[in-house]
Parts: structure tokens; C-alpha cells; sequence
């Protein structure tokens, strides 16, 4: 492992389901220490890498290097450094915010003690602690992805791989979140997000790429998909992806 | 830090159940608490008298004559029920887990521990046997150690077979046929029962007579002579499970379970068919009541869970019960063999309610929320759950008669007549007692997995207490009609318990849907949390 090695060097990466590629021959690459965007109409693909990324499903085919790491033969030493934020899915809806944080402490061979001690300043961190017995499954979804934030940060990751993080998260939360990442990305962090909220993702992120269809169509630094002003990132990707629609007219009842 | 990760993982899984009871239902609890002692309880006795005969220096001719068999017995109920309850016990949930940097090592010696839950039955009776024998001055404290071979080798042969079928039952081609393949296997010893042993089957027995199967091997360990060939044989049959337990767990751990159960781009003509007859209640009902039942039909058919068990009802429901209706062979003319085809369809009924009465809400979790805020009356969504339920029942019947039919059982329309007028009123009372347990008792259900994760054990005590029960009206009917010798006294009975039956299910109706407006918040929520690491 070197650190001139990028974060996350995919190459013709393929997913099939059910005899459709929901990947389709994907490559990318992601330079340490960048603020990196995965963008995409629903449906594109994002969460099944993401998801292959994480290690939590195999590809179909296709290679994946994350810090500098083959996934899966390195996979222990990949992801001991990698901080997740997984779709809602992977919460355990039964554990108290400080029990899940510790949890995933542990998970990541953190002293109980520390972990402990480390969940309870995330929790006041996020704004969680006001009501410490309040079980995950009672937590309103912008709850969900704060208390699945503080948990990719509690054992300092060298990469995060985040689903939709701003997905449903108000806006002091959603500023207090950009703070932290921006934080983590001037200490060197690499973060690899996949969003729908575009302004976010244009002010945050210094690259992005956007798939359809499985496929790669743009991989491009923030001021290249600009064109120097021309367009905002909302008109590229609508551009991009985007499909002509005839309006509501062609449904006379609606 | 060997195992750490496991006790985090323990841990996790300790206080999820924790704040789940602790947080939930009273009388869930009380509910739960009471069918665990009763079924452990009996348990807990049958372990207490193992360990009486295996303490007794004077019950030794008798241990050392049939140790091998009870050994034999404990091995197949071991790996064999979970089969036929279509039910894993407690494992971890890899697709959750996996995500952390947590050797395969580690995981696998945590699921290998997580297999004493569906064998926790016979632990119960092997620890009574242990002490017993430890405490039998005729043999010696060291003998019991041996079982902490024969206990590793059920463990690990127990999480290599799950992780199997796991698997096979994860595929969408062919899961059902794997799984009427498995469980006519583990009933075939019942069929050779009933029709009397082939000669090649009994060559087949000689040749299996066998010293060195692990369970003869275990038994003389224990109470006989001690030879160290039978420690290296018993031994070697545990490093071999142990190998095909740890092969077998690296397959689930690489396996994508979404993958093999991806919906196929092409709907197939079978789908097609299929689709249209979902079709078919908007032809005699009005909707918004046509409209849930076609939904229903239309989830439950896709449903894995369901599908498994509504195949289970006419395949391993027959064959479980042939021994005790036909052991004279196929002439019988007992109470059991004349009414078979009641039988078997009162027993799919049993398999039937987990997935169709008792928690009707269980499934559909991602829906709950609609039946709560569409403009349709909460009483019709049950009632159409309930129709739904009860066209299914029906079906399954049809299912049984058309095997036994194909097998040249002895079917009469009659008794087709009489099957369907008693698992009716069975039904109704199923239905009164399973709206209420689905509004008072929801849980979360994967509609997606083929096979129940929790121990059957709780679930068994409860339908112990409550079929004899529903069971009132048929049981009443047929001594009417031994009492009286006439079939008229049969369907006096039986009517008067179906009128029953309906005003049962009619206040049940009632109170269910008063119930379900008062607990709506408490049913959303029971019905959209998940579960934690070790899916339990």
C-alpha cells in the first residue's frame, strides 16, 4: 500500500441481477484526500457499488482497490479503515443510539471503555443525547443518518463510504454534518458519497461522477462539469441523464 | 482479541432483546415467558429422567443395548427437525456484519455456537444423560467428556447443513422443489414404516449396521469398554464436520442472497397465467375488499416464506401421518385412516398458521402504514386478509385430496365434503383468535426467507394449548356421531359449532379493530423495526 495509490480504483466492475447488469463495466477512480460525489437517477446503480464497495455484496465481476487494497483478499485491513454511513437497512433498530456507536466501536477493535466514552461525545456531537434511551427505531430518519454518521467516525476512518447522508436530515444537522466531513477531509479523510441532493454535492464535492443505467457517464472535476459557469451541476446532470418528458398534458385527467 | 467481535456481537444481539421486551407488550412477555417454561419445563423433565436411568448402575445392560440408538435419535432430531419446522434457529446476520472487519474465523466459530438454539431441546435431555452418567459409580466421572466430541460434531455438521440449505433456499429456481425433496427425505423412514420394509432396504440396513458411525462409536465410549480406535473414529467424524461445517460457511459468506432471488427481467407464462386468476374476487366483490385480496393473493404467492409452507401442508403433512392412519397398510379401516384426509388438512392448517392467521400484519410491514390512512375501514382490510387466508386453506385442501387421489388413497366425495366442513369451522376459529394476535401481538415478518429464524419450540407450546381448543366443535361432532351412529348427528354438531364459530369470530372481528384503532402507533412501530445482528 502506497499513499500515491488512490482511495478507490474501480475497474470494469459488473453487477447482475436476475439477468440485468445493474452495473455495467464500471471504472473509476477516486484520489486520496478528495471530497468525491457518486451521483445518478434512481435506480442508476449507486447503492449496488456502494453496496461492493463496502463488501457487503460481491460482484458479479471486476476489479476493486480501496486505499491501495485489493477487496476482497485485504478485506479485514480495508475495512478496519473505513468509516460507513450503509442505507437503514444495517442499523440494528432495537439498540439505543450510544449502544449502536459502541457497537460499532467494538466492531472495529476499540477498547470497550474508549468506545463507550467516545459514543457519548458523538451522540452530544450530533445532537442525539437529548433523549439517551430512545431505541433507533424511534428515531426519525434524519436521526437514523446522524447516528449512522457518528458511528463511521468513531474509530477515525481514512475513507468513508457514505449512502445518501443527507437523506432526510434538516438543515442545522445537514450544516453540522458538511462541517465535520469538510473537517475530516482537510486532515486527509478520502469521502465517496452518493447523493440526490445536488447543491450539497456541488458545494461540497471537489469530483464527481454520474452513472446511468449501471454505466459511467461523466467523471469529471466539479469546475469541469461547471464549464467555467456555464451550467450548474443540476443542468449537467439533468443533461446527462435526464430523459424529455411531454409534460403533464399528456394525462388529461391529472 | 480472539472472539472479541463476538462478544460485541452477543452483546448487541443481548440488549436489542433486552430493549425489545423490556419496551414492548406486557402480556407479549408474560405470553412468552409462560410458553418457554411450558415447553422447556417438559424438557427440563425429560432431561431429569435421562439423568435418574443414567445414574442407575443397575440400568447399564439397558444403556449399553439401546445408548447407540438414543444417540441416533438425538443426531437426527438435531439436524433433521430444523428441516421439517423450516426453521434455522438463531444466525448471524452476515449481510449486517460483514461490513466490519471481522474475520470469517471468528464468525464462523460465533455461528457454530449460535447452533446450540435449534438443538437446544436435546442439550436439555444430553445434559440430564452427562450427569447421570457422571454420577453412576459403574462408569466413572471421566466417560461424560466424550460428549463434548459427540456435541462438537452436531454443532458443526449443524452449521455446515444450514449454511447449505440456507443457500438452496435462497435461489429462487427450484427452492420449492429442494425443499418437498427434503422433507419427503426426512419422512421417508415414516412411508417404509407404513408399507412394510423392501427387501432392498433391508440389505441396505444390514450394511449400514455399521461399528463405526458416530453414534455407536459415542455410545461405547460411554458406557462400555474404552478403546482408543473409537476416540480416533469419533474424532475423525468430528474434523470432518468440521471441515464440511467450515467449506460450507465460506460459500454463505461469499453467497448473495439478493442476487440469487432477483426478480427475472422476462415475466414467465406461468406469471401470466397466475396473474390473471388473482384477478378473479373483483368479479364477485366490490372493492375496496376485491382490491386487498388481490394484493394478498397476489403478495403471498410471491412470498418464499409462504409458498414453502403451503407446499409443506400437502407434501410433508401427508407423509408425516401415514404411519399412525395406515399401519395395517393400505386397507386400514381405523378412526385415523377414514379420516386421513381430515387429518392431514387439520395438521397444514397447523403449518399454515404462522403465515396466514396468527400475524396477518407480519408480512405486509411495508404496507401497515396504508391500512391506516386509505379510506377503507379497518374491518374490510381484515376481513379481506382473513377471505384471503381462508381461499388459501381451501386451496391446500383441494392440493391434499388431488395427491390423495394420484396415490389411490381412499377418498370419497363425502369425506372431501365432511374435510372441508370441519378445517371450515377450524378456520373460522383460527381466524377469530388470529385478528386479535395480529392487532395485540405484531410482529415483523421477512416475507423473503424461506425458513423461520427462531426456535420453534415456544411456538409449538402455544398451538399445543390452543388446536385442541379450536379443535372443540370437530372433536364434539365426531363422538356425536360415534354416540349416535348417524351421519346427522355429525352435521347437527358441526353446525351449531360453526354458528358458534361465526358469532366467535364476528365479536373477535369487533374487538380487533377497536384494538388495532388504539394500538395503531404501537402496531407501526412493532411492525417497522428490525432486528439485530443475530437474526433471532
Amino acid at each position: 500500500m502506497t499513499d500515491a495509490s488512490p482511495a478507490v480504483r474501480v475497474q470494469d466492475l459488473r453487477k447482475v441481477y436476475g439477468g440485468k447488469a445493474a452495473v455495467d463495466g464500471l471504472s473509476f477512480q477516486v484520489p486520496r484526500g478528495c471530497f468525491f460525489g457518486f451521483l445518478g437517477p434512481n435506480g442508476a446503480g449507486k447503492t449496488t457499488t456502494i453496496r461492493m464497495l463496502m463488501g457487503a455484496a460481491p460482484p458479479t465481476s471486476g476489479m476493486i482497490e480501496l486505499l491501495g487494497l485489493p477487496m476482497p483478499e485485504r478485506a479485514i485491513d480495508i475495512k478496519k479503515q473505513i468509516g460507513l454511513v450503509p442505507d437503514e437497512t444495517l442499523l440494528f433498530d432495537h439498540l439505543t443510539g450510544a449502544e449502536y456507536i459502541e457497537f460499532v466501536g467494538r466492531m472495529y477493535a476499540l477498547d470497550r471503555t474508549l468506545a463507550q466514552a467516545r459514543a457519548r461525545e458523538l451522540l452530544a456531537l450530533f445532537e442525539l443525547d437529548a433523549q439517551p434511551r430512545k431505541l433507533i427505531a424511534e428515531y426519525s430518519k434524519g436521526m437514523r443518518k446522524r447516528v449512522a454518521m457518528a458511528a463511521a467516525l468513531i474509530h477515525r476512518p481514512q475513507l468513508f463510504l457514505m449512502d445518501e447522508p443527507f437523506e432526510g436530515v434538516d438543515a442545522v444537522g445537514a450544516r453540522l454534518m458538511k462541517e465535520i466531513l469538510l473537517d475530516q477531509v482537510k486532515h486527509g479523510a478520502t469521502i465517496f458519497l452518493t447523493s440526490h441532493v445536488l447543491e450539497v454535492v456541488e458545494r461540497l464535492c471537489e469530483r464527481v461522477a454520474i452513472i446511468a443505467d449501471g454505466r459511467l457517464v461523466l467523471e469529471a472535476d466539479m469546475s469541469e462539469v461547471r464549464g467555467g459557469g456555464s451550467e450548474t451541476l443540476e443542468d449537467a446532470f439533468v443533461r446527462l441523464v435526464g430523459v424529455e418528458r411531454g409534460g403533464s398534458s399528456s394525462l388529461d385527467w391529472l | 482479541m480472539l472472539l472479541g467481535h463476538a462478544r460485541a456481537i452477543l452483546w448487541a444481539q443481548a440488549r436489542s432483546l433486552f430493549n425489545f421486551y423490556a419496551r414492548g407488550n406486557t402480556g407479549m412477555l408474560v405470553f412468552t415467558i409462560a410458553m418457554s417454561a411450558l415447553w422447556y419445563g417438559m424438557l427440563a423433565f425429560g432431561g431429569f429422567s435421562a439423568a435418574m436411568v443414567a445414574s442407575d448402575p443397575r440400568q447399564l445392560p439397558m444403556l449399553r443395548r439401546s445408548g447407540s440408538s438414543a444417540l441416533f435419535f438425538m443426531f437426527l432430531y438435531w439436524q433433521v427437525v430444523p428441516i421439517l419446522m423450516a426453521s434455522t434457529g438463531a444466525g448471524i446476520d452476515l449481510k449486517r456484519v460483514a461490513v466490519y472487519p471481522v474475520s470469517r474465523r471468528e464468525l464462523f466459530l460465533l455461528e457454530v455456537l449460535l447452533r446450540l438454539t435449534t438443538g437446544v431441546d436435546m442439550l436439555i435431555v444430553l445434559i440430564g444423560a452427562v450427569v447421570g452418567m457422571a454420577l453412576n459409580p459403574a462408569l466413572g466421572w471421566g466417560r461424560p467428556f466424550v460428549f463434548l466430541f459427540w456435541l462438537a460434531l452436531n454443532l458443526l455438521l449443524a452449521t455446515g447443513l444450514r449454511d447449505l440449505l440456507g443457500r438452496l433456499l435462497a435461489r429462487r429456481r427450484g427452492r420449492e422443489i429442494a425443499m418437498i425433496g427434503l422433507v419427503t427425505l426426512a419422512a421417508l423412514p415414516q412411508i417404509v414404516f407404513m408399507s412394510g420394509v423392501p427387501v432392498w432396504v433391508r440389505d441396505l440396513r444390514g450394511r449400514l449396521e455399521f461399528a463405526w458411525w458416530p453414534w455407536t462409536v459415542t455410545a461405547r465410549l460411554a458406557v462400555d469398554s474404552f478403546h482408543f480406535s473409537d476416540l480416533a473414529a469419533l474424532a475423525a467424524w468430528t474434523t470432518a464436520a468440521a471441515v464440511f461445517g467450515w467449506l460450507q460457511f465460506q460459500r454463505s459468506y461469499r453467497f448473495d442472497g439478493d442476487e440469487a432471488r432477483a426478480t427475472p427481467v422476462e415475466e414467465s407464462r406461468l406469471a401470466r397465467w397466475t396473474g390473471r386468476l388473482f384477478t378473479l374476487p373483483s368479479l364477485f366483490l366490490p372493492d375496496p375488499l376485491a382490491a386487498v385480496i388481490e394484493k394478498e393473493l397476489r403478495f403471498l404467492s410471491r412470498a418464499p416464506r409462504f409458498r414453502i409452507v403451503f407446499l409443506m401442508g400437502f407434501s410433508f403433512g401427508l407423509l408425516i401421518w401415514l404411519p399412525l392412519a395406515f399401519r395395517g397398510g393400505r386397507d386400514s379401516d381405523g378412526f385415523f385412516a377414514r379420516n386421513y384426509l381430515t387429518l392431514v388438512s387439520a395438521y397444514a392448517l397447523m403449518l399454515l398458521g404462522e403465515v396466514s392467521f396468527w400475524n396477518v400484519f407480519g408480512f405486509d410491514r411495508a404496507a401497515v402504514l396504508n391500512y391506516f390512512v386509505l379510506p377503507v375501514k379497518f374491518s374490510r382490510v381484515l376481513i379481506a386478509k382473513n377471505i384471503t387466508a381462508a381461499v388459501f386453506v381451501f386451496l391446500e385442501i383441494g392440493a391434499i385430496a388431488s395427491v390423495c387421489f394420484l396415490l389411490r388413497m381412499p377418498i370419497t366425495l363425502g369425506k372431501l365434503a365432511e374435510c372441508y366442513a370441519v378445517t371450515g369451522v377450524m378456520t373460522l376459529l383460527l381466524l377469530a383468535v388470529g385478528n386479535l394476535g395480529s392487532v395485540y401481538y405484531p410482529r415483523p415478518v421477512n416475507p423473503g426467507h424461506s425458513w423461520r429464524s427462531a426456535s420453534a419450540g415456544r411456538f409449538q407450546a402455544f398451538l399445543m394449548l390452543l388446536y385442541p381448543l379450536v379443535a372443540i366443535p370437530a372433536i364434539l361432532a365426531y363422538l356425536a356421531r360415534y354416540a349416535f351412529q348417524t351421519q346427522w348427528a355429525f352435521v347437527g354438531v358441526l353446525a351449531v359449532g360453526a354458528g358458534i364459530g361465526a358469532i366467535i369470530y364476528w365479536i373477535a372481528l369487533e374487538s380487533a379493530v377497536e384494538a388495532a384503532d388504539q394500538r395503531r402507533e404501537q402496531i407501526l412501530t412493532a411492525l417497522t423495526a428490525g432486528e439485530g445482528p443475530v437474526a433471532a
